[in-house]
């Protein structure tokens, strides 16, 4: 047990002490900047609880609704998380060695290793849905066993995304076990999750709100609320319990202590699954990490090119051939084109209810609020370009002493992360706008969004370079851990955002919509000022960044 | 500093150290402390001292790793700060820990260097074929650095060093983890490299290699240099000790200094 604690421990030192070099000053800004962040978002979506209101009083199934989704959001989140988790702690672990070398039983380690993702995630749906179910409670007036089980079930709530997470990480890793280049597979099998669950929601969403709202329509609603509920059972079961409507003809008591129960036995059979998948895993990366490789390599050829060409192609080398790397800086690019899908058809059917419902906000409006979010979107394309100098590392030390400038070095990752960042934003303004067509918003758009992308992209390489993160013992910490992607993300985000606010504040100021018009798209132009301006500065001040770097 | 050189290199010299300081935590504590040494054409120089000594720190200075704050480096008349890109071309380095780039397999990074020192591809062919034979890696070179044995990625790094053919040859702790077959093969290599005219410069704790190959010979303490000259006369000047009493004897008047 006291060996158990003693790695439990030394896992979350490991992951929470990462930041030590860092001055109490800037550790102590960047806490209070994501503090603030986090309580803007929590800030919005309470807000629409407040808004949701009337409706969670006077239709109680609409408050199950909205506990059920606010659960599954947090699932989603686990689970994207989870399978990263997993396959980091468990499978693609670089500490196996060092543990196998311990006194220490392998089942130990992998019961802490286990527990510390498990606990990862659990801390992650607290953050997510705590706030929102007490906000939610006090709103719907929900009563006192309310909380007690909303709260008390949310250690439980993990088991189902895990689950899941643990499942589909098997064939991975049987896939890659078997197969030479181990990363490419892992990052398709990753592209391919994205994607799919992506699919599945777009598909959802045109299920459930394409055309005008009819019998039918509703019937289509209806039909798909109910895949969802009866997939994701423990989760309907719970909600309705904790919201007190009768199930199994039973009373209100007997039908809440009942839901909780099987909740519960669910879970804990999941646990129980989890428990032997991982240990399945966990097994296989150990006996795979003790397994020689004494293949014969095909041989190769030289190949000559220039010096900035050899620096793009070592920059894709380094990156595509780490699939945690690659992952958190290639695939999370596909975001904004999936959301240009989502927003267009979102946007698309708001237009087409507005005829019969008379909304707050017409067609207009909610294309505008798009571009808006595919602003703020488009902070994915940055992961790469601001870890680029934190992910050399020691190997900084190998890049100083080449005879290349840093204004090669720079030039090369620039286009390096250039080249996947602009066609992206194309294909996300492009996909925006055919889906509802504007000349002015198709003509406004492509030349804010793509340069928008450019700048902030070429701001991240410039942030990164003024005071990379280069001391970390796994490449996968120089983005996880890099204040520069949260910054630049945050900054991204919040840019649109709060733009979002600005229009949502005039409009219900009734500002006329060609004045929120023009605000919005010269403040989305004085975005892309400001991160060109920022580029300037940076750029003028590469020399003394790159020359102060020591290792 | 004992000094028992006769002859300090006239005219054209590879390195060029003049007046080196560097100090950490604020100035607090001096790594290196006003350094001067010369190195010319066409020798071995060992660079010794005691762990700490400041041996690091110089050759990441003189390799352009870290800034030179006090004084200056010249590599084949090129100074390292300002004309950097120029003094980086005429040298090859083979870091203590060869931290190189592990996504690689031992082809692609060799064309990497290539590339960066514009070497064509019959050069790469023919220096790599002999590099890989003394050093037996001919079957790992098409396999990807990251599953390499520490040995083996210096080996690596050592044919990488010298893919460019430098004037000068830089090596800090090149022994470390090399099997002796490839020790031997190393210091072989470095011979032939005097051979042709050109230098090796290289830091090392294995005194034994250094008596034995080396043409001249520092040792640093505390950052100062306590004793540099050519390996004959300074035995000579310390009554025919072998090094290791020589170093112990200097190494030790430093600590009490």
């Amino acid at each position: 047990m006291n060996n158990y604690v003693t790695i439990l421990k030394a896992l979350f030192k490991n992951k929470l002490r990462f930041d030590a070099g860092k001055s109490k000053r800037k550790k102590l800004a960047f806490a209070l900047l994501l503090g603030f962040v986090y309580l803007v978002v929590m800030a919005a979506a309470i807000s629409i609880i407040l808004e949701l209101k009337e409706l969670f009083l006077y239709f109680t199934v609409m408050a199950q609704l909205f506990y059920f989704f606010v659960l599954m959001t947090a699932a989603i989140v686990v689970l994207f998380f989870g399978i990263v988790h997993l396959v980091i702690v468990l499978y693609l672990s670089k500490d196996t060695d060092f543990y196998s070398m311990l006194p220490v039983k392998p089942a130990t380690v992998f019961a802490a290793k286990l527990s510390y993702v498990y606990l990862s995630e659990t801390a992650i749906v607290i953050a997510v849905a705590l706030p929102l179910l007490i906000a939610f409670g006090i709103v719907a007036k929900m009563w006192a066993w309310f909380y007690v089980i909303a709260i008390a079930t949310l250690v439980i709530v993990p088991t189902l995304p895990l689950v899941v997470a643990a499942i589909v990480a098997i064939p991975v890793m049987l896939i890659a076990s078997k197969l030479k280049n181990r990363n490419i597979i892992s990052l398709v099998f990753f592209l391919l999750l994205f994607g799919g669950a992506f699919s599945l929601y777009i598909y959802f969403i045109y299920l459930t709100s394409s055309g005008a709202v009819t019998p039918e329509s509703m019937t289509r609603v209806l039909n798909g609320l109910k895949m969802i509920l009866d997939v994701l059972y423990p989760y309907t079961v719970l909600s309705r319990a904790a919201c007190g409507i009768p199930m199994y003809g039973l009373g209100m008591g007997a039908s809440t202590v009942v839901g909780v129960a099987i909740f519960i036995a669910i879970s804990a059979v999941l646990l129980i699954i989890i428990w032997l998948l991982a240990k399945f895993m966990y097994a296989q990366s150990v006996k795979a990490n003790n397994q020689t490789d004494n293949s014969k390599a095909k041989k190769g050829e030289f190949k000559t090119t220039t010096s900035t060409r050899a620096l793009i192609k070592r920059e894709y080398i380094s990156s595509l051939r780490s699939t945690q790397i690659a992952f958190q800086c290639y695939a999370v690019m596909l975001l904004p084109i999936l959301m240009a899908v989502v927003f267009g058809l979102m946007a698309g059917n708001v237009s087409d209810y507005n005829h019969d419902m008379q909304l707050t906000y017409d067609g207009s409006f909610i294309r505008l609020m798009t571009f808006c979010m595919l602003a703020a979107m488009l902070a994915t394309l940055g992961n790469g370009a601001s870890t680029t100098f934190s992910r050399e590392g020691n190997a900084m030390a190998s890049l100083k002493i080449l005879p290349v400038n840093i204004k090669t070095i720079l030039k090369a990752k620039i286009i390096a992360w250039l080249l996947p960042a602009i066609p992206v934003s194309i294909v996300t303004v492009v996909i925006i706008n055919v889906m509802n067509f504007s000349v002015n918003s198709m003509l406004l758009s492509m030349f804010s969004l793509v340069p928008i992308a450019v700048v902030f992209v070429i701001f991240g390489t410039l942030w990164d370079l003024t005071s990379p993160k280069l001391k970390w013992t796994d490449p996968i910490q120089a983005v996880k851990h890099n204040m520069h992607v949260l910054g630049g993300q945050l900054m991204m985000m919040g840019s649109g955002l709060a733009i979002i606010i600005l229009m949502l504040v005039l409009s219900a100021c009734s500002v006329k919509f060609d004045v929120i018009n023009i605000v919005c798209w010269a403040l989305l132009y004085a975005v892309l000022a400001a991160f060109a301006i920022a580029d300037i500065v940076l750029y003028r001040k590469i020399d003394k960044y790159y020359n102060r770097l020591e290792m | 500093m004992q000094d028992v050189t006769n002859t300090v290199a006239q005219g054209k010299t590879v390195l060029d150290i003049s007046h080196v300081s560097m100090a950490y935590a604020n100035g607090n504590v001096k790594a290196v402390d006003d350094l001067s040494f010369t190195l010319k054409p066409g020798e071995i120089f060992g660079f010794l001292g005691a762990n700490g000594a400041g041996k690091t720190t110089t050759i990441k200075m003189a390799t352009g790793i870290l800034p030179v704050k006090s004084g200056s480096i010249k590599i084949c008349g090129y100074d390292i700060t300002h004309d950097s890109i120029e003094a980086k071309r005429h040298f090859g380095f083979v870091p203590d820990s060869p931290i190189i780039f592990d996504k690689y397999t031992g082809r692609e990074y060799i064309d990497f260097l290539g590339d960066i020192y514009g070497v064509n591809n019959t050069a790469r062919e023919s220096i790599t074929a002999d590099l890989l034979k003394r050093f037996a890696l001919e079957d790992a070179f098409d396999k990807r650095i990251s599953g390499y044995s520490h040995g083996m990625k210096q080996k690596i790094a050592i044919i990488g060093s010298l893919i460019h053919s430098p004037e000068l040859w830089i090596l800090d702790e090149p022994m470390m983890g090399l099997d002796p077959p490839s020790a031997f093969a190393l210091k072989e290599l470095m011979k032939k490299y005097k051979s042709e005219g050109k230098t090796v410069f290289f830091s090392t704790h294995v005194l034994d290699v250094a008596e034995k190959i080396c043409d001249r010979i520092a040792i640093i303490g505390k950052g100062k240099l306590v004793l540099c000259g050519d390996m004959d006369e300074i035995k000579r000047a310390k009554g025919d000790e072998s090094l290791e009493e020589i170093f112990l004897s200097v190494a030790g008047e430093s600590e009490h200094e």
